[in-house]
């Protein structure tokens, strides 16, 4: 971009990785083009060519320390598909366990130290509920520091199931390392998880997880809005998103897919896989094609390319046209969006489609989808919990291959997470990740079509040139994780 | 105090643990301690012109505590250009930085000694700050001292555990730390002084050589699976993490030596041990391979039958 009037943030904070974001304004303020850079490459696939398929087990999860579990999960889920081998019930319920501890965490970490804290911006202050915002979400407030014990206290739990977190190596292709033959560990697990959902229901909900889950329309969401008069956070994030005009922000492209999240033993999801274009379609992953166009690295002799026959080389720099080492996935050639929002959408939970159907995604109503599943996860994380099987096998005995291939897909705190590996001759020939943000915050494609991120601020309306705060939001409303994407580069495929 | 946090070549994991560090955690370690966060990428109501003004004037002012979390990306030919941050490439704030810092502490394997990213073959040129792998140098150089004399503090582990990172921070700030405290990688060698096999819920196995052949199995994982626990000095069995839940070994997967300089290039391939004529190849440090392997026959023989591992 090479107009004067360009709003440029280098960094991005509050954003898991390095991120710039650029944006022009015309003469009214309004964005007209918005570029998100991920500013960092890694190429992690370079270095695991050539090692054992076990070792991308040790070296996944360490490409991101926020979704680490999900790293393990699913390059556990691609082993176990390569080495075909059955997880037992248990090895289900812990994965599951170990992952929902991971995404739900993220999540409410998302809101009240990275999202949250924009609501306490002294441009709010003339607003009516910004008191009772700026005590409880400024960085530091009652509910910052609140959560910050509650979490610590909740992430007890990953102890007892994982051992340690981020980066560890309970999920295995054959089920999980544990020996939870130890009842004690088990319930002194279940005890902190029910601390933590005591305290998500006081402080967060204001109600009961089970009382939340009943309300599945807008009108039943306004009955519980009075009912609170912004006692719980939950309350005051939704009354003051609104008054705050959060929910006229950042609509997206409203397409959404879901690869589906949290394996269950018969083959289902708890949140079941699709593609919503307008209409709930199947979801492939073979349809996600990658594009280079405006990516660092050496264009393709074929513009999109499913992962599997990528061959990119970074390139020397030279063309001004291209601006981030993020590449730009896409779903048949359209621009989707991943993420919580996307899962609830795909899942039709009746709360958030009905918000949906009536005004639009938006900031808010992809903070709130973010909070729905996060409540929806921990009611299920219950009943696994309870269905671990004392003295029954955590995991089955794998032979390895020397030669195949295996996909695992999955679902980070912040989207889609698919792995895919081949081996040949007992060293691994080709490793593929696709992460969430590399589709949130990928850039243009070879159609010259913005990324989903980019997409959401174009038409918003800028107040400050030098706080540009509406882009913040927008941003921050993702969840980026930087860290992921660009450390994900490929070199030779 | 005042504390400025870095993030280079990282994943970001190391925050995560810090994170989750109970008492004093990050809001205590100011009020408790007087360390003040000037500036971490997560904790931060600036963005943008306002971070880059704000790490200017530490360019210009001393800071007294430069944490720096991942390894310095300094290709392609030396340019930077794989890492951008904050206006320009990422190691020019380093260098620049550096200069002003009273002490720089390295947190996590790869700012200590590239980790990570550094497996071969490296080719975006990661380093760490004072060496790469077991190798002196890094991106500082060998010779580089802060203001206060000190090299780079390192405090390796994928990730650091917060218990390491506070206590270190915490005896800076009340001056017990001398560099005489640190060791040959300038780790503080009181933090890195036991081996991770203390306090390894799988040690009686050990002694008796019951050794597991698959993960999940009851038994020791030295022998069959990789597991690095009598090779590197780590401290996560004994303090653990998570209030004592948990650890690798507790967990019942090996450790794969995430706080050894060497990390990860010498554990590779993970889950399995080397081994020569059925000896590993790695023994514990200062155990000679005849004393080991007549020690292991005997251990075998008085094995009591409950720890007997059941096969098949």
């Amino acid at each position: 971009m090479s107009n004067s009037k360009i709003i440029d943030i280098d960094p991005v904070t509050r954003v898991e990785g390095d991120l710039r974001f650029q944006a022009r304004c015309d003469e009214n303020g309004l964005v007209t083009e918005a570029h998100a850079s991920g500013s960092m490459f890694r190429g992690f696939e370079r270095f695991l060519i050539g090692k054992a398929p076990m070792d991308a087990l040790g070296i996944t999860p360490r490409i991101c320390g926020m979704c680490s579990a999900a790293q393990s999960y699913v390059c556990s889920n691609a082993l176990r598909d390569l080495f075909q081998v059955e997880m037992p019930a248990n090895g289900y319920h812990i994965k599951n366990i170990v992952l929902g501890i991971e995404n739900i965490q993220n999540h409410f970490t998302h809101f009240y130290l990275l999202f949250g804290p924009d609501l306490a911006h002294p441009r709010y202050e003339k607003k009516k509920l910004y008191q009772k915002i700026n005590q409880r979400f400024r960085i530091n407030g009652e509910s910052y520091k609140r959560f910050i014990t509650l979490r610590n206290d909740f992430m007890n739990m990953m102890g007892i199931f994982g051992g340690r977190w981020p980066h560890n190596l309970a999920m295995q292709p054959g089920g999980t390392s544990e020996s939870l033959n130890d009842r004690l560990r088990v319930n002194y697990g279940y005890s902190h998880f029910l601390a933590f959902k005591k305290g998500i229901e006081t402080f967060f909900l204001g109600c009961s997880i089970q009382e939340w889950l009943k309300i599945d329309t807008l009108a039943k969401l306004d009955d519980y809005l009075e009912k609170q008069q912004n006692r719980s956070d939950l309350s005051l994030f939704l009354r003051a998103g609104i008054a705050f005009g959060l929910d006229k922000l950042g609509k997206g492209p409203e397409k959404y897919i879901s690869s589906g999240a949290y394996d269950l033993i018969d083959g289902s999801f708890l949140f079941k896989p699709g593609f919503y274009d307008g209409t709930f379609k199947d979801f492939s992953h073979q349809h996600i094609t990658e594009s280079v166009k405006y990516s660092f690295f050496e264009d393709d002799e074929i513009p999109g390319h499913h992962p599997f026959q990528g061959k990119t080389l970074p390139d020397n720099g030279g063309n001004k046209e291209k601006y981030s080492w993020v590449k730009a996935p896409r779903y048949q050639d359209q621009v989707v969006e991943v993420g919580p929002l996307a899962r609830m959408i795909v899942l039709q939970d009746p709360l958030i489609l009905d918000l949906f159907k009536q005004n639009g995604a938006s900031v808010w109503l992809r903070v709130f989808a973010r909070f729905q599943e996060a409540i929806r996860t921990l009611a299920t994380l219950d009943e696994w919990i309870l269905s671990i099987r004392i003295n029954a096998p955590n995991i089955n005995h794998w032979e390895e291959v020397t030669q195949g291939e295996g996909v695992g897909m999955g679902s980070a705190a912040r989207g889609i997470l698919g792995h895919w590996i081949q081996v040949e001759k007992g060293i691994i020939s080709r490793y593929q990740v696709i992460t969430p943000t590399a589709i949130n915050a990928s850039p243009k494609d070879y159609n010259h079509l913005p990324g989903p991120m980019e997409m959401a601020t174009i038409g918003t309306q800028i107040q400050d040139d030098n706080d540009p705060l509406e882009l913040l939001h927008i941003i921050r409303s993702y969840d980026p994780c930087l860290v992921c994407s660009c450390h994900v580069g490929k070199i030779n495929g | 105090m005042k504390l400025l946090w870095l993030q280079g070549a990282s994943c970001s994991g190391c925050s995560m643990n810090f994170m989750c560090a109970k008492r004093p955690n990050p809001m205590e370690l100011q009020e408790q301690y007087g360390i003040e966060f000037v500036f971490h990428p997560s904790i931060t109501h600036l963005s943008g012109k306002k971070v880059q003004e704000l790490l200017f004037v530490y360019t210009k002012e001393p800071i007294d505590l430069l944490v720096v979390e991942g390894g310095v990306m300094t290709g392609p030919d030396n340019t930077g250009r794989y890492h951008h941050y904050a206006g320009k490439p990422f190691m020019e704030w380093v260098t620049e930085l550096s200069r002003n810092a009273r002490h720089i502490i390295a947190v996590g394997s790869c700012s200590s000694f590239g980790g990570i990213p550094v497996i071969s073959p490296n080719n975006n040129d990661v380093k760490g700050l004072q060496f790469v792998m077991r190798k002196p140098g890094g991106f500082l150089g060998e010779h580089f001292k802060t203001l206060s004399g000190f090299p780079v503090i390192n405090i390796p582990g994928c990730p650091a555990h917060w218990m390491n990172v506070i206590t270190v921070l915490i005896d800076i700030c009340l001056g017990r730390l001398t560099p005489k405290d640190l060791d040959e990688y300038n780790r503080p060698e009181y933090v890195f002084k036991d081996y991770l096999h203390q306090g390894c819920p799988k040690n009686e196995y050990f002694e008796y050589r019951q050794e597991a052949t698959q993960i999940g199995e009851e038994g020791c994982m030295f022998e069959n699976l990789g597991c690095h626990g009598p090779l590197v000095k780590c401290n996560a069995n004994i303090h653990r993490w998570f209030d004592g839940w948990g650890s690798c070994t507790w967990a019942g997967f090996p450790c794969i030596g995430c706080v050894s300089p060497g990390f990860p290039e010498e554990s590779f391939p993970l889950f399995k041990t080397a081994k020569l004529a059925g000896i590993p190849i790695k023994l514990p440090e200062g155990v000679k391979k005849s004393a080991y392997f007549q020690s292991k026959i005997l251990a075998d023989r008085a094995c009591p039958d409950r720890l007997k591992i059941k096969k098949g």
